[in-house]
């Protein structure tokens, strides 16, 4: 099967790494993997911030990049693809013929863990996946605007040799909200100082996180304070115990 | 400036190292306990809907509802008086009071008095006023506002409380709950008998009945709705529901939602003076208040809120600021939503930028309002009429279009690199200016990478032709 990558702003710019073992990821359980070189972002930070028209305006260009292509669009974020599928068809609401673009790419559009277990019912054991070590896990809040409920964690424990502590209040936002955590610094900081307290409280010894925002955010302030937080994004997790 | 006031509000708040901790206390309690009435209530999810159900009915069709529950009851002997804002809501109040020559009211807790900022005008006009919710109580004898909607002291200990009743009742006892509610008690039972007005809010108002009924878990309603020879509720025109059935459902979901209870203490189902018991004289003032307005506009979902409180408690905002914050009697997402819509954009002061759009609010709403949605399109108003400031509309034009020329995005993304590169040492950096310096104020932001993902994959496929 072929898919696409769609790349967040926030990984292709501060974490590759994280794009990388998407792709990876994909390809070593033998998709053919795709990905469009113009794509930039989905429009979310200006959609979030209420700028509805600059919105919309970076969603045409992204709908021309992905409306070119055919097959999954498949994206290490639950919240740019809450973005894609939940919003889009919104912003174009009174415009038919964006309204179509929209719709053709958004029912296509997926975060990377439901795509994995969701629609390809992958078991990662097949492919001689191995983590030994104990993990937390951090449930972004748009997973919740996706209606996924425990598939990241299921996809983890799939891998041998991991150990899941669950997290307490393990959906209780970390404090990033994008232009939230630059609005309100300092309600983001208690925001966030609450997420690294749960987080320490597990013993795990790695912090797995699903958007690349929240990994941002929680790995920034576990820097400040000092902590030796060690921290992936499940990608990379997954890429890691398949054999990097 | 409204914004500056809220938000140093917010940074006080978040620079007390116990409020947070007496919030979370509180709201976890409520949520858990909701949680578990939830689970006993079996298909949530049906509820729900039959909620959201029952109020938009009571919406779509307000006017009728309206004028058939003020006909019967007014044939029960309720004077019903209509409020456009809250001075009118004020003077008719305080005009009701003149004419029984009124001296002492008791208050049950209501939120739409709040609102209309009751007690200040009754007690300017020289009336004693006292709450008689201990919560309401509390914060009265502190002269604050409340913190929650539903528990209006959870920012207060019971340490404090004991040294606020000391000071203002003459409290004597220990520091224990219980014996601070037994204190409270036995100063209000002389309010009560000397008072010869009671002041309450209304839950729900049922159309085909002309009735209304006020949920108290304390006991204290009763006597404001039954004891004094006068008794005035006041409710928010959106009250509405169709019938007894409706009501119901009503209920029901606000005793779970709002405190995790089956059903409330005490429902008392009032309406016009009986012939034997309870008051001779009953007041009904029913407020717009901006919420025909609202009605009429594309926030109307926001009048299906029961005030139960759920949202506060779920929200993680909310359980790090309180409600003191907000520049009106309601707080947390409702509040958000609630407060721009009723004094303006302007001058609720930017609230609807203070939410990280989780959505766990909307999760929890038994009326299944879009909290996040109804955000969303404020902060798009907010935009449009340029609360927002130049720099921020400059900033998002600027970035609108370096994302719709990817080859032009990717030298920017280039030229932050080599911006930010003299800023950090180990590849994170821990102070900026400006607009990003509001990150690192609070936390280390990584060096964006040298080369970004899809510049490396351009130079990978130029190295391997026949990929992808």
């Amino acid at each position: 099967m072929k898919v696409n990558l769609f790349v967040p702003c926030l990984a292709d710019t501060f974490c590759p790494g994280t794009a990388e073992s998407t792709r990876r990821v994909l390809e070593k359980i033998g998709l053919e993997v795709h990905c469009p070189l113009d794509q930039t972002c989905c429009g979310q930070p200006m959609f979030n911030a209420g700028y509805f028209d600059q919105a919309r305006a970076v969603a045409r260009h992204f709908l021309k990049v992905f409306g070119e292509t055919e097959g999954p669009v498949i994206t290490p974020s639950s919240s740019c693809a809450a973005m894609v599928r939940n919003r889009y068809p919104g912003l174009f609401e009174g415009d038919p013929e964006g309204l179509e673009e929209a719709r053709a790419v958004s029912e296509r559009t997926y975060e990377f863990c439901e795509f994995l277990t969701r629609h390809l019912r992958v078991d990662l054991g097949r492919f001689k996946a191995r983590f030994d070590d104990s993990v937390t896990f951090h449930r972004s809040c748009h997973f919740r605007a996706l209606g996924i409920e425990e598939e990241p964690v299921e996809l983890m424990e799939q891998i041998p040799g991991l150990r899941h502590l669950p997290l307490k209040n393990k959906d209780r936002c970390c404090g990033f909200g994008g232009a939230f955590s630059l609005s309100y610094p300092h309600v983001s900081r208690g925001m966030v100082a609450e997420k690294l307290e749960s987080i320490l409280e597990t013993g795990a010894r790695w912090l797995v996180f699903a958007d690349p925002g929240c990994g941002l955010n929680i790995t920034g302030y576990a820097r400040r304070k000092g902590v030796d937080l060690q921290s992936l994004h499940i990608a990379r997790l997954i890429d890691r115990a398949l054999g990097g | 400036m409204a914004e500056s006031s809220f938000q140093e509000k917010t940074l006080d708040a978040c620079s007390d190292p116990d409020l947070a901790r007496k919030l979370h206390r509180a709201t976890e309690r409520q949520a858990a306990a909701r949680q578990s009435m939830c689970e006993e209530l079996g298909d949530l999810g049906s509820f729900r809907d039959l909620a959201a159900a029952a109020r938009d009915h009571a919406l779509s069709s307000l006017d009728e509802y309206l004028a058939r529950f003020v006909e019967k009851a007014e044939a029960s002997g309720v004077h019903v008086h209509w409020a456009g804002d809250a001075a009118e809501a004020r003077a008719a109040i305080l005009r009701v009071a003149e004419d029984h020559a009124v001296k002492r009211i008791i208050k049950s807790k209501s939120m739409v008095t709040e609102e209309i900022g009751l007690t200040a005008h009754l007690e300017a006009a020289g009336l004693e006023v006292t709450e008689t919710d201990l919560g309401e109580f509390i914060i009265q004898l502190a002269r604050q506002k409340p913190s929650h909607i539903v528990l209006p002291a959870i920012h207060m200990s019971a340490g404090e409380v004991t040294r606020l009743f000391r000071k203002e009742i003459g409290y004597e006892g220990p520091s224990d709950p219980v014996a601070l509610t037994r204190g409270a008690r036995k100063h209000l039972r002389d309010k009560f008998r000397e008072a010869s007005m009671g002041i309450s809010g209304v839950n729900f108002a049922v159309a085909d009945e002309g009735c209304w009924t006020v949920c108290t878990n304390e006991g204290n309603g009763r006597y404001v709705t039954g004891l004094p020879e006068v008794y005035l509720a006041v409710m928010g025109l959106e009250r509405i529901v169709r019938d007894r059935g409706s009501l119901a459902v009503m209920l029901k979901m606000l005793a779970k939602f709002a405190t995790g209870q089956r059903i409330t203490q005490y429902v008392n189902v009032n309406g016009g003076p009986g012939s034997r018991r309870g008051p001779r004289h009953v007041h009904l003032v029913i407020l717009d208040n901006g919420r025909s307005s609202i009605l009429g506009s594309r926030y109307w979902r926001m009048l299906r809120c029961i005030r139960c409180g759920a949202c506060l408690n779920i929200c993680p905002v909310f359980n790090h600021i309180g409600g003191q914050c907000f520049p009106g009697p309601y707080s947390g997402p409702m509040g958000s939503v609630l407060l721009p819509l009723q004094m303006g954009l302007k001058n609720a002061g930017s609230i609807e930028k203070a939410c990280s759009l989780c959505g766990a609010c909307e999760e929890v709403c038994p009326v299944k309002i879009p909290l996040s949605d109804l955000l969303l399109e404020l902060r798009s108003d907010a935009a449009r009429a340029g609360l927002y400031g130049r720099r921020e509309k400059t900033v998002m034009r600027t970035g609108t279009w370096l994302l719709r020329h990817p080859a032009l995005y990717r030298w920017a993304q280039k030229l932050a690199y080599w911006g930010l590169k003299p800023w950090s040492r180990t590849g994170w950096i821990r102070s900026l200016p400006s607009l990003p310096g509001r990150w690192t104020r609070e936390k280390d932001l990584p060096l964006p990478a040298r080369k970004s993902f899809l510049t490396r994959e351009k130079s990978r496929r130029r190295r391997t032709p026949h990929d992808g």
